[in-house]
Parts: structure tokens; sequence; C-alpha cells
């Protein structure tokens, strides 16, 4: 679902006015999103889970910082960015791929569990690349958040973000073929 | 995967299913947003009216108050008391810090999140108890003595019910220790019981700490500073209870009430007034004019529409009885 800017920061508006419904809203169509986010950083659904919570209350309580100007997309981005850094500050993160080799009742179990391991090795050489590569692919391509949402959350500008992004899958493409 | 070379379109085609493993179940997602929606509805947020203004709606002028309450306790190097997230029984935020806690404790969900929020709280306990303690109860006016007391015995309690909830815990988690064979899961839950053995070990020490040594010297700063801000909240009732009402219309807390300073002020005490106190009211005098001063402007571009005065209710004076005493 393509989402637009200025219907989520509408809801913003309102939900800066008191209106719970509005926040509601923005749950709906932000909840996938940051919790992929986190998921794919924490690698545990449940810690994932309580960081999704965690994020959108924080938003909550502090809707009257948020200005109008800014994208409340990236901006709740941020919010889930510094969830994720009082994690690993209080708690060692788990190694649990579960969800990587999760097989929904379905489907294919040949076709889905070649996919969720080209995944999980896709998900691993990812993990080993250094931390900028890591953001930008990630959040290009896992959030598919435009280059202009990208800089405003990592203060880069858009021109360095494209080059990093290329420079990412170039290391990944080798860090595949290594592992070959 | 086979042995190729990826072009840049096979990558981000693959990075992009990738990212398709990690979904929010709509089961889970509902279970979220209907406890998110609970706490959200439970917990007012200052709203914002713009283009109407009610110029005889003084709790306007009130609104920066509360900020420069925090700046005066910092100021006056109330240590971390002005900040919600440690504030300590009996300071005006404290009812706010407890809220937020029960916030958090409702919206968490995995068994290890749990774990790590609770230890995070015992900390803060053992923080209030040890502040608590700071204070002599012998230079207390007798019912201050008593609000300290009860104040204490409180914590002490808090703290009792913390060890219980530590040993709970670790106790859920050995059971479930003793039934998982899952090496990863294995790790995780042993690594909740050390943590909470570790919280455990410690509180009773502090427990027992308390009692050897009770009462201890309160640091000379700390009781100055408490007096400090007592006096400014009794030569300022009326301020005090706007920003009591502020509170506790905004976060639907009742805020415990701060005795007044039984010992007269000294001609001489206003020479003793930090700085900061001076430039709060400056900044205060500042801030009214400028509220004024838009409130004239947008009346005179027609932004403002006249309304009917509203009755608030009169602030009760404190009836506290200050008697000087005699040297």
């Amino acid at each position: 679902m393509s989402l637009s800017v200025s219907k989520l920061n509408q809801l913003a508006e309102q939900a800066q006015s008191g209106n719970t419904d509005a926040f509601g809203q923005i749950f709906d169509l932000l909840s996938d999103n940051i919790y992929k986010f986190l998921a794919f950083r924490v690698k545990d659904p449940e810690i994932a889970k309580d960081l999704t919570s965690q994020t959108f209350l924080e938003a909550w309580q502090s809707l009257k910082r948020y200005n109008a100007n800014r994208s409340f997309k990236t901006w709740i981005f941020s919010i889930a960015r510094y969830k994720l850094i009082d994690h690993y500050r209080s708690f060692k993160p788990q190694v649990s791929l579960d969800a990587v080799t999760d097989i929904p009742d379905d489907t294919d179990i040949g076709v889905e569990t070649a996919n969720a391991l080209e995944s999980y090795a896709i998900i691993d050489a990812l993990n080993h690349l250094p931390e900028m590569y890591q953001t930008v692919l990630k959040l290009k391509l896992i959030e598919q958040l435009e280059y202009s949402e990208i800089s405003d959350i990592t203060g880069k500008t858009e021109n360095n973000l494209r080059v990093i992004f290329k420079r990412g899958l170039d290391h990944l493409r080798e860090t595949l073929l290594d592992e070959q | 995967m086979s042995n190729k070379r990826f072009t840049d379109v096979e990558l981000i085609k693959r990075l992009e299913r990738a990212g398709q493993v990690f979904r929010l179940d709509e089961s889970d997602k509902g279970a979220i947003k209907a406890e998110l929606m609970t706490v959200i509805k439970s917990t007012p947020t200052r709203t914002y009216h713009q283009g109407r203004v009610n110029i005889f709606n003084h709790r306007r002028l009130t609104m920066p108050i509360i900020p420069m309450i925090l700046a005066l306790v910092i100021a006056l190097g109330g240590s971390t008391a002005a900040l919600a997230d440690a504030a300590k029984p009996g300071d005006m935020l404290y009812p706010i810090d407890q809220l937020v806690e029960q916030l958090q404790e409702k919206l968490t969900f995995s068994e290890q999140a749990k774990a790590g929020l609770f230890a995070l709280f015992s900390e803060e306990r053992a923080d209030e108890l040890g502040a608590l303690l700071a204070l002599d109860a012998d230079q207390l006016s007798e019912k201050m003595r008593e609000n300290w007391e009860a104040h204490k015995e409180h914590a002490i309690e808090r703290l009792a019910i913390s060890i219980e909830k530590a040993e709970a815990i670790r106790d859920y988690f050995e059971a479930k220790l003793s039934e998982t064979t899952d090496e990863a899961t294995l790790k995780v839950y042993q690594m909740v019981i050390d943590r909470m053995d570790e919280i455990i070990t410690r509180r009773e020490l502090k427990v027992d700490d308390i009692d050897k040594h009770f009462p201890p010297t309160p640091p000379a700063q700390s009781q100055e500073v408490r007096n400090q801000i007592r006096t400014f909240m009794t030569n300022n009732v009326e301020l005090f209870q706007q920003v009591q009402q502020e509170v506790e219309s905004q976060f639907g807390v009742t805020v415990p009430a701060i005795a007044p300073n039984p010992y007269p002020i000294k001609p001489e005490f206003d020479e003793q007034i930090p700085d900061a106190w001076r430039q709060l009211e400056q900044e205060m005098a500042r801030q009214r004019e400028e509220i004024a001063k838009q409130i004239r402007a947008k009346f005179e571009n027609g932004e403002v529409e006249w309304k009917q005065e509203e009755k608030y209710p009169t602030p009760q004076p404190m009836t506290t009885t200050v008697t000087a005493p005699t040297n």
C-alpha cells in the first residue's frame, strides 16, 4: 500500500488535537512498516511486537513535539530507531530465526522452504554488512521509504544515499558469492 | 542458492522478498492496537486550539509554568527529581512517573521484555528509597515527619513487593527452563534467571542496609534545596494550586501536597534567593506579556472571538499555620 505523506501528516495533526481515532488510523497504516523495521533487527517476533507497541505509545505521548512541516512517517521511524537503541543497551538480542523458517500451512512446502532458506541467507549476509549499508538497504528495500525520507532519518543527502545504496548492493553481492 | 553473480535487479527483488518473512499477523496487530487504544484513551494529551482564544482562560497563562517549575528545580540542584522518569516519592511528578510505569507494564507482551522492564523498575525503587533516606527526620516538623515516615514505609513496601515479583519471575523461568530443550531458548531463560538472582540479592542487601543504618545523616545541600522549594511553594500558593490543577487535569492524577516551610522567612533570606529564582519570575512576566500581546494582535486581526467569561473555582488558601520559633 502506498501511503500519501499528506494524508499521514493530516492524521497526525488531528491526533495532536486529541483525536484518538486518527491515531488509530495511523497505527493501521504504519504498524506493518514499523514492525518489519524492528523485527528485521531484533529477529525475535515477540520483542519486535513489544517495541512496536512502545514506539506507538511514545509517538502518542510525544505528539506535541511533532512538527507538521516534517514527514510524520520519518518522525515515527526515528522513534522506532531510538527504541531499538534502548533495547540493545538493556538487553542482549538473541538470535532467533524462527520467523524466517515459519511456513504457512496452505502453501507449496518445497517452494516456501527454498524461499525461506534463500531469505535466511540474504538476511544473514545483509546483517554482516557495515552499519550504514545495512541501514540504507533495509530502509529502502524492506521499509520501502523514499530517499527523501531516509535522508530525514539518517541526516545524509539523497545523492550520498544513492551512492551508499549502490555500494551496499555491491558489498552484498560479494558477501553472497563468498558464502556460496 | 545457486552459485551465480546476481544483477542489481535480481538482488533487489530477493531483498524485497526477504523482507516479507517479517510480517505482523492480523490477530497480533489487532491485539496490539486494542491494547494501545485502551491506554491512549486513558492518557489525555495536551490539545492545541488554534484560531480561537478565550482571553479569560487563565490556564493559557499557566501552561508555561510547569516547564519553568522544572527549570527551577533543576537550577536549585534538585538532582533528577524534575525529570518524570526519575521522580521520587513526594516530588510533584512522582505520580506521573508511576502512571508511565503502569502504562509500560500494560503494553509489554513478551516474557523476556517483562523481565527486562521489571529489572529497570527495581533499580528505580532502590533509588527512590535512597533519596528518601537522605532526608533527616529530626529537622522536619511533626507533620512533615509523619509524611516522610509514610513515604519511607511505602517505599520499603514497594521494595519488598519488587523482590517478591522478581522471585516470582525467576521461579516462572526456572519452571520453563526445565521444560525446554532448545539451546537458544535455554540460554534466554538462564539469562533471565541470572538477572533476577542479581536483582533479588541486591535488593535484599539493600533492605539489610536500611535496617542497620537508620536514620542516616542527610546531605546538607539536599535539605537546603528542599527547603527552598517548599519556601517557593509557600510564597506562591495560588501559583502552586494552578500548577496542581493543570497536572491533575492533564494526567488525571492527584498531586500530593507539599507542606509549607515551618520556619519563618528572615529578611536577609531574600538576598540569598538563587539567581535562577529571580530569572524565573522575570521569565514568567515576560511570557505573560508575550501571550497578552499575541492575544491582542489576534483580536485586532479578527481571529479571536469574545467568549462568555467562564467561572473558575476560587483557589482555597492553604490553612497550615506557621509559628515563628522563639529564640
